[in-house]
């Protein structure tokens, strides 16, 4: 399948069609990394790929350390197995290696390493100022704010309200739904005024984080002005003070779920 | 030149107007005036997003509180060093695709080669290449044939020149290097020695291979891909495109010269030129074999061996001819190039009639990496067979496989049947006759379906992730009942900044693919599939059916019939990860069948950690429809994060 790239590399280039090892590397971290995301095409190669994984698991952190060396590459694989390893392992095992990085000379480790630090809540007490320095640089900007989002940093609300007026589309998006993960009522004015946003991305998660907020999100949009009707209507829909079908009004629209909620 | 990355077109449209390419010329004009007027496709064709359709579009937007303009969502999120200018754009302002594919099928309805290689140049964003006027020596007045050959050599000198242009700035050892790079991992030489032997007969020697699989164990091959792709941006691809018009114009005059020609010898005869071999056959039953500049048979049920035909520029002069005047011809070659295949160079196969069986082990019929291949087939009941790489493809440079007339039978292994790697063209059309597509059953799709094949056909496109976009696949089958298979990555589907088309005429059709494809976008992409008439059946399983995965959009458009859709699950307008999609089902009485009611039918996703959603719309314009999901008729249904479905009853009828 290779050549449908102008790449040779057989396992790379699987790796990217397929989120995708022959043993004879083992040894270092690099082999085994790269026993552990190749194209596992044999038998052989699976079981490699099997033992490399372990391997990979039981020296951690180092093995992390070894991993985030390369994190700022091409290669899908290793990405998707560091996040693997970010979503599914203890925290004991990822921290210390991914706050290391937070200082790391290429802004796109330390773009991830807030990123992926920012799945772990037991990171924040030690690493917030840190990460609050990264809103600093418009390549790390989102990945902080989603982190400090996801920790609860009241501190950082400025930015993420600044990021979601100011900010490229994405951005936006990442400041609404930190600005929703903040869990904090004074967010509420910020996220109304995102209800105009150009784009419905940004629009809707906006409106989503309103709903996380309820009652207060409710009151305030009783009294907002410039709020589209229908995004009004719809994040009342969704807090269940208003039926759907009157949000709607045209019987020949219906509703399957909800408005705005997973 | 390579390292050019085309920014969003507001940008771009804002941007200066000094030192702009021919590519960004193109995609300025397109920002401030709309797409350039193509011609209009045939009557069984409506534009694809007519006012009917739009008007559908808007409800369905409307009531999602949302406008056309919410479509231009952030899609454009990666940063290739080359990519597509238009490709780019339209991952943006998604509706102008729905326009290429109508200008492609325009083309198509044309018929006219010369049509086809413009299209190449307009969407591959070429510059033209002027042609100095020349006036050809006709010839000799007494000797038809010695005339037809003279104005043939005079014509294929022109294209030796084109290709000398074209690979000026490639040296010797990077053009092995270059093939190499893409080859081996093609034939998994790392695992296969037959195949290490096959190339090293081609002219890329086990040393070479050996340093690409070595390159490929790197954990960061940034730097080999960056230095491939300088490589690649350095052939002229303008320049060889207009040596492929040269050499197809060549055999195509030659061949309508001699077509009632009725004064040939009685044994093969062989004359040697500066460019190459001459061949001339017999009207008897011919074998050749071996490498030749042209072999130009009258007639027969002639047989063609590893050699006529392709073009390898690593071990010859780069260009074969073929001019095969009648009969039931076999083309057949075991070694990397088959007939109508070019490796650094340029080939051409025009065969008049007969039902032909056209096979290669690995690369052929319209096939071309650094290279121009034409292959024409006028009539006849033709099958091809190939490996990989074949049947309309290309790669840093531009395959077709035209084929006029007859039930064909199309079979590829992987890379085929409308196929374009980076900075590649790959076209296939069918004019007419009942047809067969089958593509996969070589190369396991192992760890994500072990059980399944890599098909990555019938209009599929791919770029080099994350450093370069791909090209231009099209497969257009104008008329007939025609069979579509395919199992992982088929029928209108790309992959990276790429573009892949399926696009049917009349016919009842049957379309079968497992993963990936029917009018499919993955990872930053453009898919589109559109079929415009007959009680079509569309079956697959996941990622299917105007279904868009990872900032990419994916759009099918089917316009007449009473039509089944059948799939799994992420299917049916259905937008995954911040994608767009969009089904389009203009007339009949439909029948669309999910297994899995929340992953299907007009619905998006929250886009995993991303966090927020796509859009997908379903639209059906006519007819009393079925919707396993329980949609109503002439009902807006709005799904989540976030989709519709819309369905119509454009002139009131009652189901």
């Amino acid at each position: 399948m290779s050549g449908m790239f102008p790449s040779f590399r057989w396992h790379l280039v699987c790796s990217l069609l397929w989120f995708g090892a022959c043993p004879g590397w083992a040894g270092s971290f690099d082999g085994l990394l790269y026993d552990a995301t190749r194209y596992a095409n044999t038998p052989e190669r699976r079981e490699a790929k099997a033992v490399a994984r372990a391997e990979l698991v039981a020296q951690l952190p180092d093995s992390l350390r070894a991993a985030l060396d390369h994190i700022h590459g091409d290669h899908v694989g290793l990405q998707v197995l560091v996040m693997e390893w970010v979503l599914t392992l203890p925290s004991e095992s990822m921290v210390p290696a991914l706050a290391e990085r937070l200082d790391d000379a290429r802004p796109e480790t330390r773009r991830f390493a807030a990123y992926a630090l920012g799945f772990h809540p037991s990171a924040a007490e030690a690493n917030t100022e840190r990460v609050m320095a990264l809103l600093d640089e418009d390549l790390t900007r989102g990945a902080a704010v989603r982190a400090l989002g996801k920790w609860k940093v009241g501190a950082a609300r400025p930015a993420m309200e600044r990021l979601l007026v100011e900010g490229h589309e994405r951005q936006r998006v990442v400041a609404a739904n930190a600005l929703r993960d903040l869990g904090d009522a004074a967010v509420v004015p910020a996220l109304i005024g995102a209800l105009g946003d150009p784009v419905f991305t940004v629009r809707n998660v906006a409106a989503r984080a309103l709903v996380s907020y309820g009652a207060a999100a409710e009151a305030a949009l009783a009294s907002a002005v410039d709020v589209p009707p229908a995004m009004a209507v719809r994040i009342r829909a969704d807090l269940g003070v208003m039926a759907a079908d009157e949000a709607l009004g045209d019987p020949g629209v219906v509703l399957d779920g909800d408005f705005f909620l997973p | 030149m390579m390292h050019q990355h085309y920014p969003t077109h507001e940008t771009l449209a804002a941007r200066p107007a000094r030192g702009r390419s021919p590519a960004r010329c193109l995609v300025l004009w397109w920002c401030m005036t709309g797409w350039p007027v193509a011609a209009e496709p045939g009557p069984q064709w409506a534009p694809l997003l007519a006012e009917p359709v739009m008007e559908q579009v808007d409800r369905g937007l409307g009531a999602l509180a949302m406008t056309r303009a919410d479509v231009r969502f952030d899609k454009n999120i990666g940063e290739p060093q080359w990519a597509l200018g238009w490709v780019t754009n339209a991952l943006v302002a998604v509706w102008p695709l729905a326009e290429v594919a109508e200008a492609l099928i325009a083309v198509a309805e044309n018929g006219e080669a010369a049509a086809w290689w413009g299209a190449a140049e307009r969407w591959m964003e070429l510059a033209p290449v002027e042609e100095p006027p020349v006036v050809w020596w006709p010839g000799p007045e007494d000797d038809r044939l010695a005339a037809a050959l003279a104005r043939f050599e005079q014509r294929m000198a022109r294209a030796a020149t084109g290709r000398e242009q074209a690979f000026r700035r490639v040296a010797e050892p990077d053009r092995v290097y270059l093939a190499a790079a893409v080859l081996a991992g093609e034939l998994a030489t790392e695992d296969d020695e037959a195949a290490r032997a096959v190339l090293a007969a081609a002219g890329l020697p086990r040393t070479v291979q050996e340093r690409v699989e070595a390159e490929g164990r790197a954990l960061d091959g940034t730097a080999t891909a960056l230095a491939w792709l300088a490589l690649a941006g350095e052939v002229d691809r303008a320049a060889l495109r207009q040596a492929g018009v040269m050499a197809q114009q060549a055999a195509a005059e030659l061949a309508e010269a001699l077509a009632d020609h009725d004064d040939w010898p009685d044994v093969v005869t062989v004359r040697d030129t500066e460019l190459g071999r001459i061949v001339i056959g017999t009207t008897g039953s011919d074998v050749f074999a071996g490498e030749a500049l042209l072999v130009l048979d009258p007639g027969g049920d002639d047989t063609y061996r590893d050699g006529p035909g392709a073009a390898n520029g690593l071990t010859g002069p780069g260009l074969a001819v073929v001019v095969d005047l009648g009969g039931d011809d076999v083309y057949r070659a075991d070694g990397l190039l088959g007939a109508g295949s070019a490796l650094w160079g340029v080939a051409v196969v025009l065969d008049r009639a007969g039902d032909d069986v056209v096979q290669g082990a690995f690369l052929g019929a319209g096939s071309a990496l650094a290279g121009a291949a034409w292959h024409e087939d006028l009539a006849g009941d033709d099958r091809y067979r190939h490996g990989v790489m074949a049947q309309g493809a290309g790669q840093v440079g531009f395959g077709f496989l035209i084929d006029r007339a007859g039930n064909d039978m199309y079979d590829v292994g992987t890379c085929g049947q409308a196929y374009a790697g980076v900075m590649g063209w790959g076209v296939l059309v069918d004019d007419a006759g009942h047809d067969r597509y089958l593509a996969g059953n070589r190369k396991k799709d192992h760890e994500r379906n072990d059980d399944r094949f890599l098909s990555l056909a019938q209009g599929f496109a791919i770029g080099w992730r994350p450093h370069a976009g791909g090209g231009v696949a099209a497969l257009i089958d104008r008329a007939g009942n025609d069979t579509y298979v395919a199992d992982i990555y088929g029928q209108g589907v790309s992959y990276y900044y790429a573009a892949g088309f399926l696009l049917d005429g009349g016919g009842h059709d049957t379309y079968s693919v497992y993963q990936y494809g029917q009018g499919c976008g993955i990872h930053l992409s453009l898919g589109v599939l559109a079929d415009a008439a007959g009680d079509d059946r569309y079956d697959g399983y996941i990622l299917a059916q105007g279904a868009a995965h990872d900032f990419s959009v994916g759009m099918l458009f089917d316009l007449d019939g009473n039509d089944t859709y059948t799939a799994d699950h992420h299917a049916q307008g259905r937008a995954l990860n911040n994608a767009f999609a969009l089904l389009v089902d203009r007339a009949g009485d439909d029948a669309y069948f999910a297994r899995q009611r929340e992953q299907a039918q007009g619905i998006g996703n929250s886009g995993g950690h991303r966090d927020y959603g796509s859009l997908a719309l379903l639209v059906d314009l006519g007819g009393a429809d079925r919707y396993s999901g329980g949609f109503s008729n002439r009902v807006i249904t709005l799904r989540p994060l976030y989709g519709a479905v819309v369905d119509h009853e454009r002139d009131g009828v009652a189901e």
